[in-house]
């Protein structure tokens, strides 16, 4: 008997088990949450960056290897001049820029060759991996190490092989055409590559959110805060991601994924998994698992991780309808990479990695998102209709908002303790505010449009990138 | 008390201590802030002293008594601008440095001082020989930090004050460094002051890590006694990363006695061996094997095949003919290759 005289025991009892099942789901993922924090905080408090690398740069440039940067580029005519001329200008020993354009419509190439007066050259390669046909490779006698090779329309993992193929360094970065790397960005993220040179495969650095910085000639000159409440939460959302599940994850051996706006990896291991993969949106995070999978197939001992202290700045979205899209085709990515590594999730066989990492894609990107959609709709009916108490709400509340601020704002602490990028303490006081506004809409339309993800990769819908309309890094 | 309020009441409790430590956070920074705009205009200001001083046009007169009192600023400055200039004026600069005890402050930070402190230090005391220093970094080669104990050892080298290299390798421990590139960085300095010590890591006992580094050293060294050493490694059976090593270093020489070595290794089975040797043989110069190299433009290996191409252009007026010849040849692989390089490199 209980005491709803019009519900059956029976509906109770699924009721209960229901909600618990949400509640329980929602408190795995805060326990993950505060542990990857607790990794983190440990790791950026032991081996904080260096502030300046100044008095290393003469000893790290003597060993460091060369790498080539490989900017695939769709349509980027407004910005492709200065991002190329800011990466020209990195600070790094020995380097190659090759920009890819791959299959623009509007004048990416005639700018660039404009620019920096290229010529069509010949340069041989090896055509390790694949990717579509190559129209025109170019050079400029002014900028010995830039390249440009034209190539028909491929998508991003085709222009990226292209990149790869045509590369002679041993390493290269993915760097996304519209991605502003600090001038000393390289130097930063290549140094695994220096300390471990045996082990290590790939590296991401940190992506932080460019909207409301100034810039000018391709370079942040002064960081600042988004003015819009769209991309000023998503600040706080890339700090958590990247300072919190990307390096806790890292930490515990578990990183799937290396950033496509910033990421630098070992050519030769990226040839031997056959390069980018075709047919998936989420070809980052994809590349990643496959090296992982590929390398321990090999027994080999490896390393893929994530170093804070490299910073990349991207311009996000600051329409709903085009973050959105994005979002959906994260999540479509993510769950493309799932499917096609599946032997991988929860086996043992691939150690951390298949049960913490492919095993979090699963979790994390799948069954949760769907679990915590229908959280948001049962537990406030159930709690309505008298079948819940306030103790489970308040549970419930506290899980699945009160937590992700405290989360969120842990980040915060992080980014302050160790970090420091934003200058000012008012900014600080801000990004607190972003930090709770979050939890409270924010994060709930993500997982809806991660429920949404999930039914187009279901249904097997057309991949869509969209267009988002890039208002440029305009100076001072 | 219920699990569920368990739940929230421990929740409540940690969004608490997150807001309040932010908001501690928040207040440090209000202060802070209000001193490094200070901060930023004395540093601009030092910097303009020193560099007058560096290059003469201030005598220094009440220059150390301004950099006495902002020792924090002007010790970075300081050093950052010692790595930048060379001869009298690091010399002046060196001994402002240490009439304002800057090593000393550097020699704490190595001991005490937080992880990025105590790399910088071990850093930046290679700029000073002195004895105090010496025995500082000495003590910094049992750093619980492997990055630490390098820094020490490459200063330690560069002053020429490194411990035998039996006990400095036990100390830096090279089981926990992965093959660090910044081994190479202490073995490079070793061997321009202490080039037999190097050399006697060639031994067969020695690890191949470290045979790694000492082929490394050497190579760059110039040291053309090694060279018999090298050649007789590079043919050996050893491993193949040390095989490599070996022919890179015998490049580096460009001594015509590693030929026979370089020669040997274009047979080898192994396609990274044949490409190593390749550009060895470019680099030695020596046109007696321009016959070997036109050979290996038909090679499996898309690498070797493009290394001799290249190797082939570095051989005078011999290898360039050879190359013209393989890209009239027709198809095939040689003819390819051979014909991408010379329009690479726009040889007509």
């Amino acid at each position: 008997m209980n005491g709803l005289p019009w519900a059956p025991d029976g509906m109770i009892d699924a009721v209960w088990i229901i909600s618990l099942v949400i509640l329980g789901f929602g408190l795995a993922q805060s326990a993950m949450n505060l542990l990857l924090l607790g990794i983190s905080l440990v790791t950026l408090v032991r081996q904080p960056p260096l502030p300046s690398l100044a008095l290393l740069w003469g000893d790290f440039s003597e060993v460091a290897p060369p790498i080539a940067l490989i900017v695939p580029a769709h349509n980027e005519e407004r910005t492709i001049e200065e991002s190329v001329r800011a990466l020209l200008s990195l600070q790094y020993p020995e380097f190659e820029v090759i920009v890819v354009n791959d299959g623009s419509q509007d004048r990416t190439l005639e700018r660039l060759i404009e620019s920096f007066d290229l010529r069509p050259i010949v340069r041989p390669y090896d055509h390790a991996v694949e990717h579509k046909p190559i129209r025109g490779l170019y050079g400029a006698s002014q900028y010995r190490n830039l390249f440009v090779i034209d190539k028909e329309r491929g998508g991003k993992a085709d222009a990226l092989n292209a990149g790869i193929n045509f590369s002679r360094a041993p390493l290269f970065c993915a760097v996304d055409a519209d991605s502003i790397l600090e001038a000393d960005a390289l130097l930063r993220v290549v140094f695994p590559f220096i300390d471990q040179p045996l082990r290590t495969v790939a590296i991401g650095g940190t992506v932080r959110v460019a909207n409301g910085c100034k810039v000018r000639s391709g370079r942040v000159i002064e960081v600042g805060l988004p003015q819009r409440l769209l991309p000023l939460i998503q600040t706080i959302e890339y700090m958590r991601s990247f300072l919190i599940a990307r390096l806790g994850r890292s930490r515990i051996g578990a990183l799937t994924i290396v950033s496509g706006a910033f990421g630098l990896f070992r050519r030769s291991v990226a040839v031997a998994v056959g390069g980018y993969s075709h047919g998936t949106v989420g070809e980052d995070i994809e590349i990643i698992v496959k090296m992982h999978r590929y390398l321990h197939e090999q027994n080999r001992d490896y390393r893929i991780d994530f170093v804070a202290d490299p910073v990349c700045w991207t311009e996000v979205p600051t329409t709903l309808g085009t973050l959105a899209r994005q979002r959906i085709r994260w999540q479509r990515g993510s769950l493309e990479t799932l499917f096609r590594h599946k032997r991988m999730a929860l086996n043992p066989r691939y150690g951390r990695i298949g049960l913490l990492g492919v095993g979090s894609i699963l979790v994390v990107d799948l069954l949760n998102p769907i679990i915590e959609v229908l959280g948001y709709l049962l537990i406030p009916l159930f709690w309505a209709l008298g079948l819940l108490g306030a103790d489970f709400m308040l549970a419930y509340l506290a899980v699945n908002f009160a937590f992700g601020v405290c989360i969120s704002v842990g980040s915060l602490c992080l980014e302050e303790l160790e970090l420091r990028r934003y200058p000012r303490a008012k900014d600080l006081a801000i990004l607190t505010l972003a930090a709770i506004f979050e939890n409270f809409g924010y994060r709930q339309l993500n997982n809806f449009w991660r429920v949404v993800g999930l039914f187009r990769f279901i249904a097997r819908a057309p991949r869509e990138w969209g267009r988002m309309t890039r208002k440029g890094f305009k100076g001072t | 008390m219920s699990g569920l309020a368990t739940i929230w009441i421990g929740t409540a409790a940690l969004l608490t201590l997150s807001l309040a430590t932010i908001l501690l956070l928040i207040v440090v920074r209000m202060v802070q802030q209000h001193m490094s705009g200070r901060r930023a205009a004395k540093r601009r200001h030092i910097a303009h002293r020193l560099l007058a001083y560096v290059i003469g046009t201030d005598d220094g007169a009440s220059l150390k008594g301004q950099l006495a009192g902002t020792r924090d600023i002007s010790g970075e400055l300081m050093l950052e601008l010692v790595q930048l200039i060379r001869g009298q004026e690091r010399a002046r600069l060196l001994v402002l440095l240490t009439d304002l005890s800057v090593p000393r402050s550097l020699l704490r930070d190595l001991r005490r001082g937080r992880h990025p402190r105590r790399i910088l230090a071990a850093a930046a005391l290679r700029y000073f020989d002195d004895p105090e220093v010496i025995a500082g970094l000495r003590r910094a080669l049992d750093d619980r930090d492997s990055q630490v104990r390098l820094g020490a050892a490459a200063s330690l080298a560069e002053l020429g004050a490194a411990p035998p290299l039996a006990e400095l390798m036990a100390r830096l421990r090279p089981d926990q460094l992965h093959g660090s590139h910044l081994l190479r960085l202490v073995f490079r300095r070793l061997a321009a002051t202490d080039p037999e010590s190097v050399a006697s890591a060639l031994t067969l006992e020695a690890p191949d890590s470290v045979k790694v580094l000492a082929l490394d050293a050497l190579g760059r060294s110039g040291n053309y006694g090694a060279v018999p050493k090298i050649a007789a490694i590079a043919t050996s059976r050893a491993s193949i990363e040390v095989r490599l090593e070996a022919l890179r270093s015998l490049g580096l020489l460009r001594h015509p006695n590693g030929l026979p070595a370089i020669r040997q290794s274009l047979f080898e089975p192994d396609w990274e061996i044949r490409t190593q040797a390749v550009v060895a043989a470019g680099r030695v110069g020596a046109e007696q094997v321009v016959p070997e190299l036109h050979r290996m433009l038909d090679d499996p290996a898309w690498w070797a095949r493009f290394r001799a191409a290249e190797a082939l252009l570095q051989l005078g007026r011999p290898g360039l003919l050879a190359l013209k010849s393989a890209a009239a040849a027709g198809a095939g692989h040689a003819p390819e290759i051979a014909r991408q390089v010379l329009a690479e490199r726009d040889v007509r």
